[in-house]
């Protein structure tokens, strides 16, 4: 990527997302010092190479959704920032294989970053169809879409100190990752902006479940989504929406499934075979969300 | 059968100040999720004081 006009945007898009909060690399980073605090350079190109993946599938994932303006890669043409994440997607890989560990790990590493990535595609593919109809559903396409991104930061880092506890770290990384997307969904259903998910007919759980509620608001909702009522009619009520939904019980209950999957990560990384120092930063990592 | 029990705390805040109390028994739901409710319903709610008042979808 060594034309100076592609780069250009290629480092713009890198330093917005280095001002995001959540940070896939330090969980790579984490993952890899489990066993070994010792500084490896290795793992700090190893990091970046998920780093790049997640920017790409970033990218790809805010050009599918169309409602987010600001970020530079919309701002750019679509098929500019197209081309950008693609060349994301290779870099990762490229970076991954050119770092210096042993050609065995560096192989089970991107076979993970291959199953993974595939299922976090089949899992954004049922999200973008909206096909969801049911909780169980919802739930589903979350493991396969956020859980398994999380489980290839977390494993790439685990795989590459050659942990013996990979079952172990898939499994809260999952639990980690559905945490992760139900807190997205929750804040972007309560979010006061024009981003608001609701208003942008983004198709989420906690939306489903308040489309099954029987108030006046909830047949707003339904007849909005259904296209018989318009966006300038939702505005109009706002106040009253935003008055319901903060006050729903559906936000509760929400909010205690997304606790729900973070207990369940954090019972199950506590199964580690790890110094008691690392347990309490990766619980910090958890309960941060 | 969770998201029910949510549903009813919520509108009986009562129901949760028993919860609270050990007074009240969560039935049909698993430990971790009686944890879950718990942690969510019985915490101090800051975060639902909103003022709706700021909210701007124009």
């Amino acid at each position: 990527m060594d034309d100076n006009d592609l780069q250009e945007h290629a480092i713009s898009y890198i330093l917005y997302k280095r001002q995001e909060g959540f940070s896939f690399s330090s969980l790579t980073q984490f993952h890899y010092h489990m066993d070994d605090e010792e500084k490896c350079k290795g793992i700090v190109h190893a990091s970046a190479a998920v780093e790049f993946l997640m920017l790409a599938l970033d990218i790809l994932d805010d050009l599918q959704d169309q409602d987010d303006k600001e970020k530079p890669w919309s701002m750019n043409s679509f098929s500019t920032s197209m081309n950008i994440s693609t060349g994301f997607l290779m870099l990762s890989k490229l970076v991954l294989r050119q770092s210096r560990f042993d050609d065995d790990l560096k192989l089970e590493a991107l076979q993970y970053v291959d199953e993974q990535v595939l299922r976090a595609v089949k899992g954004q593919h049922q999200d973008l169809q909206s096909s969801c109809a049911t909780e169980k559903e919802f739930l589903c396409m979350m493991k396969e879409k956020s859980g398994s991104l999380m489980v290839c930061a977390t494993l790439i880092g685990a795989i590459l100190q050659r942990s013996t506890q990979k079952e172990i770290i898939k499994d809260y990384s999952e639990s980690f990752g559905m945490a992760a997307q139900l807190a997205n969904d929750i804040d972007g259903l309560l979010r006061l902006d024009v981003k608001n998910d609701l208003l942008h007919k983004q198709w989420t759980l906690p939306i489903l479940l308040l489309t099954k509620e029987r108030d006046q608001e909830a047949d707003w909702i339904r007849d909005y989504y259904a296209g018989k009522v318009d966006k300038a009619f939702m505005v109009k009520r706002e106040e009253v929406l935003f008055r319901w939904i903060h006050h729903s019980p559906v936000v509760s209950y929400v909010k205690v499934l997304k606790r729900f999957y973070q207990r369940k990560a954090l019972d199950r990384m506590l199964d580690l075979q790890v110094r008691q120092e690392w347990k309490h930063d990766m619980r910090e990592y958890i309960e941060k969300i | 059968m969770l998201q029910n029990i949510v549903e009813k705390l919520v509108k009986n805040p009562d129901l949760i100040e028993k919860l609270k109390e050990g007074k009240l028994e969560l039935a049909g739901v698993s430990e971790m999720e009686k944890a879950a409710v718990m942690d969510v319903l019985t915490k101090d709610n800051n975060d639902q004081r909103v003022n709706v008042k700021n909210c701007y979808w124009q």
